[in-house]
């Protein structure tokens, strides 16, 4: 399945998309190779931010939030590929394996976790 | 122009009391008497700094949430925008010459605040002076609140000349990051409890990107739209050279202005958290208070009264 987005901070990034709630609390095991991807409801600076700092961030995608969004920016300034746009984050949690590119504002479902 | 399409970015709801129309742009934002209190008269002289009409109404519900009505439109910007580009240009440079005093204003005061050594009588005075600062600031922050919808118009446009893929990396040029938060970190960058971002105010202005590295990286794209212009403006009319020009000149402004905005808002929130606590402890020293946190319930005029009487 692939969500077409809008596309806030260009590159390819692939891994797990977690919730910015779990991305605090989880332990490192929980993390595929230490990455994962943050699911967020928008892209305000201090959930981007706080993800960059824990140094497992790969990719951003968020439902609400622009190219001038203050965690766009800071996605492209880190080389995050960042999508927006996307409805219902919610129904990515679980999601196995998701492919972010952040140029084309695409968001590729590889598949779900039963 | 629709008016949702302008604020799609916002959660905007609206309601009428006593005949007037409010809305409520950032609903998940709920905050105290006090801070109401003290965002009140920036929020509500944006429109006379920026629009010179009457300041807006603005009111604080039950919940914490502030209502505005009257406020400065993002339909009402654009239109200003697009009917006289001059008159942008000296609001930016008004907002340019206000918050270069904030900032050195700023920079004088947080690390008096951030000793937790001072005097009451310091204190009301820095509290004062930050309430003026956050006045000034709230004024002119609503100057990049089209930001996203002038970019998204751009990037329409370009697509035009670029196609897609060139058109993309044309915008992600245009908005390169100013790599303030890279130096912020270089510079003991820190998160409070409240996870708010403080950065050291003896950074210097590392907020804004050179307009000169801006253009050259530009340049390419910019001569391939120029020589596209001559057989476009036949098809699709002269207003689309007119409006690519206007736009190319505003949008990394008002990028930049947002991004600048961020920082200094962050750094006055957090001087004037600082503040305010320290004021709270005295009071709580001397029996006016019996929690720091019940200074959050005055507004600034009863805060300072009772400061004042210690």
């Amino acid at each position: 399945m692939i969500i077409q987005g809008m596309g806030v901070s260009p590159g390819i990034a692939s891994g797990m998309a977690i919730s910015a709630e779990d991305y605090q609390t989880r332990s490192v095991e929980f993390f595929e190779d230490n990455k994962c991807l943050l699911l967020a409801k928008d892209l305000s600076f201090d959930v981007v931010a706080e993800a960059i700092l824990g140094g497992r961030l790969v990719a951003v995608i968020a439902e609400q939030g622009g190219l001038c969004s203050h965690g766009a920016t800071l996605a492209r300034e880190f080389g995050i590929p960042c999508v927006t746009g996307v409805g219902q984050i919610q129904d990515l949690f679980g999601s196995q394996r998701i492919v972010v590119d952040g140029a084309k504002g695409t968001v590729e479902v590889m598949g779900v976790a039963h | 122009m629709a008016q949702r399409e302008l604020w799609r970015l916002w959660e905007l709801l609206t309601k009428v009391l006593n005949g007037v129309t409010y809305y409520c742009p950032r609903p998940q934002y709920q905050l105290s008497r006090l801070d109401a209190s003290i965002g009140q008269k920036g929020i509500s002289l944006a429109t006379k700094i920026l629009l010179e009409r009457q300041p807006a109404r603005v009111h604080r519900d039950g919940d914490g949430r502030l209502w505005l009505s009257d406020f400065v439109s993002p339909e009402e910007l654009y239109a200003r925008v697009v009917e006289d580009p001059m008159w942008f240009s000296i609001k930016v440079r008004e907002r340019d010459v206000q918050f270069t005093h904030l900032k050195n204003i700023l920079r004088c005061l947080v690390p008096d605040l951030g000793s937790h050594s001072l005097e009451m009588r310091e204190l009301l005075r820095c509290l004062e002076t930050l309430i003026d600062l956050q006045t000034d600031f709230l004024s002119f922050v609503y100057l990049p609140l089209i930001d996203e919808y002038l970019v998204q118009k751009l990037k329409k446009l370009v697509v035009e000349f670029l196609g897609t893929d060139l058109a993309c990396e044309y915008v992600f040029l245009l908005l390169k990051p100013p790599d303030c938060f890279r130096k912020a970190i270089k510079s003991r960058i820190v998160f409070d409890e409240g996870k708010t971002l403080t950065i050291p105010p003896n950074l210097g202005p590392f907020f804004v990107n050179s307009s000169v590295d801006v253009g050259q990286q530009l340049l390419p794209y910019d001569a391939r739209i120029a020589a596209s212009f001559p057989e476009s403006a036949v098809s699709s009319g002269l207003g689309s050279i007119t409006e690519f020009a206007l736009l190319r000149a505003i949008v990394p402004v008002l990028f930049q202005i947002g991004q600048e905005d961020l920082f200094i808002g962050k750094e006055i929130i957090v001087a004037l958290s600082n503040c305010i606590h320290d004021i709270a402890r005295i009071l709580v020293q001397r029996g006016k208070l019996s929690h720091v946190a019940e200074v959050l319930d005055f507004d600034t005029s009863e805060l300072l009264a009772c400061a004042r009487n210690i």
